[in-house]
């Protein structure tokens, strides 16, 4: 079944600071957004706001034409940029946590995705890298057969092997009924995957154009697409 | 491979599928791989694919066979001219760099 998420006239505030403003935005699955903007625009937000982490003033988040709701958060599999992992987990903890946890997480799949990361099930998860770690929460959030990925800089301070580990992992799990959502900075490295480009400034979207639009009507890529918005912005 | 991120990915991707023809790495009537497998050796969005599939099968080099999948014309002629096609694009690049030194 294909899934629809439409948010129309969303605003959430930090005390008075407005971080999204009367945002309307529709998202449909079997595509892959990007949601570039430099740091500060609102991309976490926004992210959260959909995952159902924070409550917005006004505006309404419909997901299939139903408002938001707590039992749509079995729906929704999110990358956070916080660790959620207890100090005594080895990895293979952590995927027995999360396959009790989500009735949607598939085992197999987990197993597969963890020795193509090559991560080792017996260690601790303190004692991983930075990259491995980042490696082991998108096998966790990617294992689960949800209807939206929600991810949050699944790239930023990894390093270049972990990232294209990602970003083929990430390529591979890619599914017509899933909607994909990846916030980044770095733009360049998540270029391929990208259906549409949603560009956001001081909490409102300025652009949202199709990928190939952008380089076939401009003829530069993303990269210099976002350059060329934000360096007017 | 790596792609241009100036161009259109998929108008990459049909460029690769005129070379594999004209060195003879695919032939008349051959299958190509499913969406999915392209997307995965070409690192692109499966969409990206799709699109070049679509784009393919309109300029008439690609068939469909419902449920088999798609694959190369066995217009033998169009195959001879997208062979031609290859070296002659290769040709004028190579004029245009000069012209442009």
């Amino acid at each position: 079944m294909n899934t629809r998420i439409e948010i129309a006239n969303l605003q959430k505030r930090y005390g008075r600071k407005v971080v999204i403003q009367d945002m309307d935005l529709i998202l449909e699955s079997g595509k892959v957004y990007g949601l570039l903007g430099p740091n500060g625009q609102g991309k976490t937000t926004l992210i959260k706001c959909i995952a159902g982490l924070l409550t917005p003033e006004k505006g309404q988040i419909l997901i299939n034409g139903e408002m938001r709701e707590t039992r749509h958060k079995g729906m929704i599999s999110m990358l956070a940029d916080k660790d959620l992992f207890y100090k005594w987990m080895t990895v293979q903890d952590t995927i027995n946590f999360y396959d009790t946890f989500f009735e949607d997480f598939d085992r197999a799949d987990s197993e597969e995705l963890i020795r193509f990361m090559e991560l080792v099930p017996q260690e601790k998860v303190e004692k991983l890298s930075k990259g491995m770690k980042a490696r082991l929460k998108l096998v966790l959030v990617l294992s689960r057969k949800a209807k939206i990925y929600l991810l949050d800089e699944p790239l930023s301070g990894i390093d270049p092997v972990s990232r294209e580990k990602i970003v083929e992992t990430i390529l591979d799990r890619i599914r017509e009924d899933a909607i994909m959502v990846i916030s980044s900075h770095m733009v360049h490295a998540i270029e391929s995957l990208l259906d549409e480009v949603i560009l956001l400034s001081n909490g409102k979207i300025i652009a949202k154009e199709e990928a190939e639009v952008i380089r076939s009507e401009k003829g530069i890529s993303i990269d210099d697409y976002y350059l060329e918005v934000f360096r007017h912005a | 491979m790596k792609f241009d991120n100036n161009r259109p990915i998929y108008l990459q991707i049909i460029s690769e599928i005129h070379k594999d023809l004209a060195s003879g790495r695919l032939v008349s009537g051959q299958k190509l791989p499913s969406v999915r497998q392209l997307a995965i050796d070409y690192k692109v969005n499966p969409n990206t694919i799709q699109r070049t599939f679509r784009e393919l099968e309109g300029m008439g080099m690609t068939f469909t066979k419902r449920g088999m999948g798609t694959f190369i014309t066995e217009d033998a002629e169009m195959i001879e001219e997208i062979k031609i096609s290859v070296p002659m694009k290769r040709l004028l690049k190579l004029y245009r760099n000069d012209w442009e030194v």
